[in-house]
């Protein structure tokens, strides 16, 4: 019996394999290509990911799965190529257990991924204890009857659990993972959607693929069409890698750069081993030398934008973290503001109350010193109330609290009278003040006209301020379909720098120098109250010491 | 994180799976004990035609 074992084997003039999968068995080297693009494809993905966090669940299983499906590989190579029987049983029989081994990986696998924690004792029971028959059986003729000499394939003869029982199960691991997949998918959100669909779509296509290639090898003997499963792989790594780079899935971040480099790489190595004519194989060799250069260069700068990219989201975070606590601050020094100007108001009042009670005379006849001094305080007193209702109007256009009655008014004759109102002022300093129109009135503007009274004062208080010679000359003339009131002085002037600083708050322009009074609030509102009325104020002046025109613009009511 | 009791069934399960495998290997490979089924009439033609 033995000598006829011997000389059928010898009838099929098997080729003797070397190192286990080289042989002419193998019928192309297309298979060669195709197992070893898939082995290490499997390989390589499942190391990356392993290696980029090891603590991970997910990355544990995934990593166990690749490695099993690569074995599978190895194996199956092993079974193209050897002509040893005891091979072929041993490596078929292994390829039978690790074949549901890989489902029920997957099954294991979508779960955590999915429910973002590990699976119950008792559902890793239901998982794994289907595979116990085989465990069990593995090297009982319920998995391999025997080495069938009946040709030469180099075949086995499946036994009842490799035929039917593996399959079965198989197909019940992949409907298992269908129906989890749309539970979970009912439930999810939307962005978790989208990694679910494609992190399933690529799980079930490979094992569909494994399981209709291995059955129809099974069923008819046509192991060329077996080979379809391996093409399951690179389905499942295109869906995985897009999971990785779109959602940023297994903490990989730079998979997209270090996976083209080295598939590119790898692709010119395979073109090393197929090409057999030598001038093509030292250009590849060189192409390979390059490839690898470029690639480790590609990789060191796309791994500095990805660094620099994570610096500038976590430096993005801190500062609108910052900006939050500076807005609160804010809001609390107009509310600080606010409550300490209405505490200064009531012990003022008094002052000015009782002041003005004295220069009526109602405290008896005074001296002229104690008139002059009372005076004073009552001048004071007058200035701080102006101060103290700029700060509180600030801080009620800060808070969105201001409020304006709006009438329809002459600006030309507000002009007018504040100017009268005022003038005794400039005389005193010996300064000119005159008002000038473009004879087109009445100049009607719709407007709060106390606010906006307040505006015209400071704008004719600051030119006399800040004018030691000449005059002032106060304005309002027409200009399209707008006031325009404007206030100009043959004063002190100012720099472009003072000017730019001017309309903000607590800026005094060179009032320090000048040695005069005032928050420095004044242009501030007048700016925020033009603002409102929906105008505008701004400054010209030629220099310094060339005098200046502060102005006003308004909507002319028709 | 696995639990005390998952890692333990797994541990179990995969010792089980190097046990069955490593008979496997000592049935095929080592005393290569296994039916080898053949077709003697196809045989025998095929040694007369050799």
């Amino acid at each position: 019996m033995e000598t006829s074992i011997q000389g059928f084997i010898n009838i099929c003039q098997w080729d003797t394999a070397k190192y286990l999968i080289i042989s002419n068995n193998v019928f192309g080297t297309l298979i060669y290509y195709s197992h070893f693009f898939a082995l290490v494809l499997s390989l390589t993905i499942g190391i990356f990911v392993f290696f980029k966090d090891k603590k991970s669940l997910v990355n544990q299983l995934l990593f166990i799965i690749t490695l099993l499906f690569s074995s599978w590989v190895f194996f199956d190579l092993i079974l193209w190529s050897t002509e040893k029987l005891e091979y072929t049983m041993f490596f078929w029989s292994v390829i039978i257990l690790i074949e549901p081994l890989i489902y029920a990986l997957c099954v294991y696998f979508i779960d955590v991924y999915i429910s973002k924690d590990d699976i119950s004792l008792t559902k890793k029971f239901g998982i794994f204890i289907p595979l116990l028959p085989i465990i069990i059986l593995l090297p009982t003729k319920f998995i391999l009857h025997g080495f069938d000499l009946t040709n030469c394939n180099r075949d086995v003869s499946e036994g009842f659990i490799s035929i039917y029982y593996v399959y079965i199960i198989e197909i019940i691991y992949a409907f298992w993972i269908l129906l989890f997949v749309f539970k979970k998918y009912i439930k999810a959100s939307k962005e978790m959607k989208k990694q679910i669909i494609f992190i399933s779509l690529g799980i079930i296509l490979f094992l569909l693929s494994f399981v209709s290639g291995n059955i129809i090898g099974s069923l008819t003997d046509n192991w060329n069409l077996a080979q379809i499963g391996l093409f399951g792989m690179p389905i499942f790594v295109g869906f995985l890698a897009y999971t990785i780079v779109k959602f940023k899935s297994f903490n990989i971040k730079m998979f997209a750069a270090q996976a083209l480099v080295f598939a590119l790489g790898f692709l010119v190595l395979a073109i090393l081993f197929i090409r057999k004519i030598e001038n093509v194989r030292v250009v590849v060799f060189f192409t390979l030398i390059f490839v690898i250069i470029l690639g480790y260069l590609l990789i060191r700068s796309v791994k500095k934008e990805v660094k620099q990219r994570e610096q500038l989201e976590i430096l993005s975070e801190q500062l609108l973290v910052a900006n939050d606590k500076l807005k609160e601050l804010d809001k609390l020094k107009t509310e600080f503001i606010s409550l300490a100007t209405h505490q200064i108001r009531s012990p003022l009042t008094a002052i000015k109350g009782y002041a003005s009670m004295i220069l009526d005379g109602s405290y008896g006849e005074m001296t002229p010193k104690v008139k002059e001094a009372v005076d004073i305080i009552m001048q004071s007193s007058a200035n701080l109330a102006i101060t103290i209702e700029d700060f509180l109007n600030v801080s009620k256009i800060e808070s969105g609290g201001m409020k304006y009655e709006k009438v329809n008014f002459d600006m030309g004759e507000l002009a007018n009278s504040m100017m009268k109102g005022i003038a005794v002022n400039a005389e005193k300093k010996g300064l000119k003040i005159a008002y000038t129109d473009d004879k087109t009135g009445p100049y009607i503007v719709n407007g709060d006209q106390e606010k906006l009274r307040q505006v015209v004062l400071n704008f004719i208080d600051n030119s006399i301020k800040y004018t030691k010679t000449g005059g002032v000359n106060v304005s309002v003339t027409r200009v399209g379909n707008k006031v325009h009131f404007a206030v100009k002085d043959t004063g002190m002037g100012m720099s472009p720098e003072t000017k730019a600083k001017l309309f903000h708050k607590f800026s005094r322009g060179d009032g320090q120098r000048m040695n005069t009074t005032g928050s420095g609030l004044g242009l501030y509102l007048a700016k925020e109250i033009a603002k409102a009325h929906g105008g505008d104020v701004d400054v010209e002046s030629e220099g310094e010491g060339k005098g200046s025109t502060f102005y006003m613009d308004l909507d002319a009511t028709k | 994180m696995i639990d005390k009791k998952s890692k333990l069934f797994l541990t179990i399960f995969f010792i089980l799976v190097i046990i069955s495998v490593t008979i496997t290997f000592y049935r095929y490979l080592i005393i290569k004990k296994f039916t080898i089924i053949t077709d003697e009439e196809a045989f025998s033609q095929s040694l007369l035609e050799k």
